[in-house]
């Protein structure tokens, strides 16, 4: 819980800063995303309507007053309350979060356990050279060459980000290439480790079967590793593939957040690095609560005293 | 028995021959990118807008941009601006991570604790998210991309340096140096540094093609690298309109920058393996 | 061992079937939703299936649904906040007294006439038989109650009418001003003017107007409308309509080669190629819009005139407007499409020789050899910023052959990017930066020549300063007869032009692509427009 204020205050005191040192008006991208030339009375007015000339920390403090309160402010851009404009996107960038990750584990699982079984030999060979190659690839590159594969070469999918699941393929494809390749590199490594562990030598001098050595025993453990993993995957996408989500017009948090970035809108921006904030925190404590719940040492241990 | 010491003995070879081969790929590839612009057959920011939007061909061998600029030129023009950009920014990040750590693990006390706390947090934010929030307030610029990337990252840099310097300040020759009178510059700099490079080396590798992705997603986002300077990130951004008309302008670009990354990473690789086995 | 290893590749096997089968079931599962949805668009939209036929013998008729999509759409369709106005014009939702005509002339709306009693008096006169869209009959005092609503909500309402007050007289509607001012008529035009019903619940979500499409839902992004069958002009051609906002032009295009979309706007002239064949109808026209390349007049170069006559010369604006934007060359601030005559403008050509001559006759010489010429003993470099504004990265690509072009007749340009165009203008560091500024913000030249070029102004960021300029726009302030400020406009331009005050490069052209099917998806030279009522669908 402290920890949780620290990082609050910290990140947040850290990015209000940081705004004070940029040269970008928001005044001036206002106008011009209307597509209009302002007057210099027309920005003076402006940046005052957005209380940009006062003080950072008297806007820091008013913020932050505000943040307790549960008011995070409006948009410079369209004056709409921020909180709604989250609550809006959000449910948009869990449905891709979501999927992507499901897609991700049933498929990094399965190839990372053949890759450690079959360590060194065809299969761990192939999939090495292919997962080499996936981490390499520019996530905006890969979204674009998906994008042109499928929606203009062979124009199988909707290139439109309408919400439903067709129009979610692409994104998800975009999203998954990378990350199922990391992912199968962890798994093999987990597994591997798990399998020069002493006690696989044991069940396997028992007769335990392999199969019933790998999934019930290897498996398991191997899994909190990946865990530990997920969860600060999970608390990178809550925040939005900002690069995916701009390609596909996918209307979550992170094309919102681009949005705004081009824009200079600093108070979404600002509430944005909070949210961040607090997704990891919570995440690394979901991390740990599911470590404790799938360690049975840790468990016992906690039992006995 | 002799058969398992001969495989480990070619293993040895492989990876040895791997590194050689890597290094000598790596110091090809930036020699290339730094003297680009005597390569490139053609002028990579000059305009010519009768050219505009040609396909791939023996004169243009990856075609031209809208402005009529030969895309192969510019690709090649844009691996000095990418390498160059990591390179500063790699630098600057382990040297200043590792100055950090060693100070934290040799020193300890409340103030490692409580830098070391910090740098637990920032480790596990996600970088490039953070990182293109924290570009996006400070406003677009390389420096600005460097600072926002290199806000987070450090903290691998400071971490190893810390564990490795807690670990050798407690050993024998630093005890004797300490016991010989050497001041704690002196230990520091002689005794401690020189172990603590080559794993910092190791994990500066590792990092070039990572960071290299990063700058050029900034870029491509507008946060990074500005046209008409010739980037790879910058480029494909440019292609995006394009996609349909001239799909030469994106796809060059991205595997320039693909191919690039997997150098690196296997080079990082090569070099870990090769020190590994040295130990 | 081994026995044990092939067991488990099979269950590793079995398990990879049954991910890919449970996926492949979840998008199987899935895929009734979306075609579901398919059928309830189709009740309401012309579906492609051939199957649809059959039923259609039954209906009396199959409806008339069209997709469109636009790069904007607020968060709000309040007409009098801020620039929502725009979308509110352009869906069609609602209109305003006067409108603009493609000849960007006024032209009565829902007023169908109207005299300057005096200097400061306007009287209009409002049509007869206009009625909102929940049915209440339009008239002065309605009119009266929305301008109000205008003046209290929107912070750009001062610029426009300088209010002394609104009155009733009848069927007539009279806005008295302040101070003389004749281009208050024409910014009657500008959408925040939307003449809307006061009385309706929700002014945000489902605002009442009186145009073609009334507002069944607005839900992010995405508007649902349906035709306003009492319209004044008559009944529109069409039943439903969804208006979604795309803010990607490249998206926007893909939507319309998928049959997602039937009609968009503005798309990248690049890609007008695509639809060059019979399935769809492109219609281009020349905006408001010009990319103007503003001139530091008084920077160290380039208070030289000569300098600045010479650059305009240098510059090929047929090949940028070809190969870049699109559209045409501008011969001056005003595009072809405004009434101020411009194509009879004494322009700047392309002609480098004539460029090199004017700089060697005024002694700009190239004296060192560097290929570099010099003024005042120093090598001409000039700094051209650039911003992130605007989004259009057309405006870098013109500055790159700009620099390209310059560089032939000894004149070096470095492009900049700035992140705040406004502090590098007041620190006057800057020789050219870019613009693309609506020339004729409401039909009228008026604001846009005194903003822009008015010695007296405060946002003349350029340091332009001319007599002969000033005293043709202080006429035009005070003239009220359409024809002769018309008359008055073309001869600021001239001036401007004569002066090289700034660069005129290239008109922004405009566009509007649409299916084959869809008939009367005519682009507007006037971009306050989009939706017009004729719009229909013939399959």
């Amino acid at each position: 819980m402290i920890q949780l204020v620290i990082v609050l205050l910290g990140v947040t005191f850290l990015t209000f800063f940081v705004t004070t040192l940029t040269p970008s008006d928001a005044a001036e991208m206002y106008y011009y995303s209307n597509g209009i030339v302002p007057s210099e009375e027309q920005l003076a007015q402006t940046r005052h309507e957005f209380g940009l000339d006062r003080p950072f920390i008297v806007r820091y403090a008013d913020w932050f007053g505000g943040v307790l309160r549960g008011d995070f402010g409006e948009s410079l851009m369209d004056s709409e309350s921020i909180m709604t404009k989250y609550l809006r996107k959000l449910p948009n960038t869990l449905k891709l979060t979501g999927t992507t990750l499901a897609v991700v584990v049933s498929l990094s699982l399965p190839l990372g356990a053949a890759a450690a079984v079959f360590s060194d030999r065809l299969p761990d060979n192939v999939l090495r050279l292919i997962t080499f190659l996936g981490v390499a690839m520019p996530g905006f590159w890969t979204a674009l060459l998906v994008m042109y594969f499928f929606g203009v070469v062979l124009r199988v999918l909707p290139v439109i980000g309408t919400g439903d699941l067709k129009s979610m393929a692409m994104p998800v494809i975009s999203l998954a290439i990378p990350m199922t390749c990391s992912y199968t590199r962890q798994v093999r490594t987990a597994v591997l480790e798990e399998l020069s562990g002493d006690y696989v030598t044991g069940l396997r001098s028992r007769g335990v079967s392999e199969a019933s050595v790998i999934f019930r025993h290897v498996m398991p453990n191997a899994m909190v590793p990946i865990v530990n993993m997920l969860g600060l995957s999970l608390g990178g996408m809550l925040g939005g593939s900002t690069i995916v989500e701009s390609i596909y017009n996918w209307k979550g948090i992170g094309s919102m957040v681009v949005g705004s970035i081009t824009n200079r809108d600093y108070p979404t921006i600002q509430c944005y690095v909070l949210w961040m904030s607090i997704i990891y925190v919570t995440a690394n404590l979901l991390v740990d609560i599911l470590h404790y719940l799938m360690d049975p040492q840790l468990r016992i241990k906690e039992l006995s005293r | 028995m002799k058969d398992g010491k001969n495989k480990r003995l070619s293993k040895r070879a492989k990876i040895n021959r791997r590194f050689y081969i890597m290094a000598a790929v790596t110091v090809i590839y930036v020699v290339l990118a730094l003297f680009a612009d005597r390569f490139a057959p053609y002028d990579p920011v000059e305009a010519d807008p009768a050219m505009s939007l040609c396909p791939p061909s023996a004169e243009h061998l990856f075609g031209t941009d809208k402005l009529g600029r030969d895309v192969f030129s510019r690709i090649l023009c844009g691996a000095g601006t990418s390498f160059t950009m990591s390179f500063i920014m790699i630098t600057f990040v382990s040297v200043l991570g590792t100055s950090i750590g060693m100070l934290c693990g040799y020193f300890g006390g409340t103030v490692d604790t409580v830098i070391m706390r910090f740098v637990d947090i920032l480790l596990a934010f996600p970088d490039t998210v953070f990182a293109i929030a924290v570009a996006g307030m400070l406003g677009a610029g390389v420096i600005n991309a460097v600072i926002a990337l290199g806000l987070l990252s450090w903290t691998g840099f400071a971490r190893m340096a810390r564990s490795l310097t807690a670990s050798i300040r407690e050993r024998g020759f630093v005890e004797q140096a300490r016991f010989n009178g050497a001041s704690e510059v002196r230990i520091l700099a002689k005794y401690i540094l020189p172990n603590v490079i080559p794993q910092i080396v190791v994990m500066a590798a590792m990092r070039v093609g990572g960071t290299m992705l990063a700058l050029a997603s900034l870029s491509y986002l507008g946060l990074a690298s500005q046209p008409p300077t010739p980037e790879w990130g910058v480029m494909v951004s440019e292609s995006r309109a394009y996609m349909q008309t001239a799909p030469w302008m994106m796809i060059f670009p991205g595997l320039a920058l693909f191919i690039t990354v997997v150098v690196f990473n296997l080079f990082g690789d090569s070099i870990r393996d090769y020190l590994d086995i040295k130990k | 061992m081994k026995k044990g290893k092939i067991r488990f590749v099979a269950m590793l096997l079995a398990l990879l079937m049954t991910f890919v089968f449970a996926g492949c079931g979840a998008k199987e599962d899935a895929a009734p939703v979306p075609s579901k949805k398919e059928t309830n668009a189709s009740q309401s939209s012309p579906a492609p299936a051939p199957a649809a036929s059959e039923p259609a013998k039954i209906e009396p008729a199959e409806p008339r649904h069209l997709n469109a999509a636009s790069h904007m759409v607020g968060t709000s369709l309040d007409s009098a906040a801020n620039y929502q106005g725009w979308v509110v014009t352009r869906a069609g939702i609602g209109e305003t007294l006067l409108k603009l005509n493609d000849a960007v002339e006024l032209e009565g709306c829902l007023a169908d006439s109207w005299e300057w009693t005096n200097d400061y008096t306007l009287k209009l006169h409002i049509r007869d038989g206009v009625t909102f869209q929940n049915g209440k009959k339009l008239d002065a005092d309605s009119v009266k109650a929305s301008f109000e609503r205008t003046a209290e909500i929107n912070n750009r309402f001062p610029m426009y009418i300088d209010l002394k007050e609104f009155r009733t007289d009848g069927e007539y509607f009279i806005i008295e001003s302040n101070s003389m001012n004749p281009q208050m008529l024409w910014n009657l035009v500008e959408p925040c003017f939307c003449v809307m019903d006061v009385t309706a619940a929700d002014p945000v979500n489902a605002p009442v107007g009186t145009g073609p499409y009334k507002v069944v839902s607005f839900v992010e992004d995405h508007i649902e409308l349906e035709v306003y069958a009492d319209y004044w002009r008559g009944t529109p051609g069409l039943d439903t309509i969804t208006f979604t906002k795309i803010s990607d032009a490249q998206a926007r295009v893909m939507g319309l080669q998928s049959g997602e979309l039937d009609v968009t706007v503005t798309i990248d002239n690049t890609n007008l190629s695509l639809f060059d064949n019979p399935d769809y109808n492109v219609s281009l026209v020349t905006g408001a819009r010009t990319n103007v390349v503003k001139m530091n007049n008084k920077s160290r170069f380039l208070s030289s005139k000569e300098l600045r006559q010479a650059i305009s010369w240098a510059i090929d604006r047929e090949t940028y407007s070809k190969t870049i934007t699109g559209g045409e060359a501008s011969t001056c601030i005003f595009p072809s499409s405004t009434p101020f005559d411009a194509g009879s403008i004494n322009g700047y050509g392309f002609d480098q020789e004539k460029a090199s001559k004017i700089l060697d006759d005024a002694g700009i010489v190239d004296k060192d050899g560097d290929g570099i010429r010099e003024l005042n003993g120093e090598n001409i470099v000039l700094d051209y910023y650039q911003t992130a504004a605007h989004g259009s990265s057309e405006a870098g690509l013109i500055a790159q052959a700009i620099q390209s072009d310059v560089k032939k007749i000894g004149i070096q340009i470095n492009i900049q990017s700035a992140e705040n165009l406004s502090e590098v203008r007041k620190a006057g560091a800057v020789d050219f930066y870019s613009d693309n500024s609506n020339t004729v913000p409401t039909g009228d030249g008026q604001y846009f020549l005194n903003n822009m070029y008015s010695s007296a102004s405060g946002s003349n960021y350029t340091g332009y300063s001319s007599a002969e300029f000033d005293a043709v726009l202080d006429e035009f302030n005070r003239t009220y007869e359409a024809e002769k400020r018309y008359e008055l406009a073309h001869k600021a331009a001239q001036i401007l032009v004569d002066d090289a005050a700034d660069l005129y490069v290239t008109a922004v052209p405009m566009n509007t692509v649409s299916r084959s099917y869809v008939r009367n998806a005519v682009q507007p030279t006037i971009d306050y427009y989009m939706l017009t009522w004729d719009y229909t669908i013939e399959k």
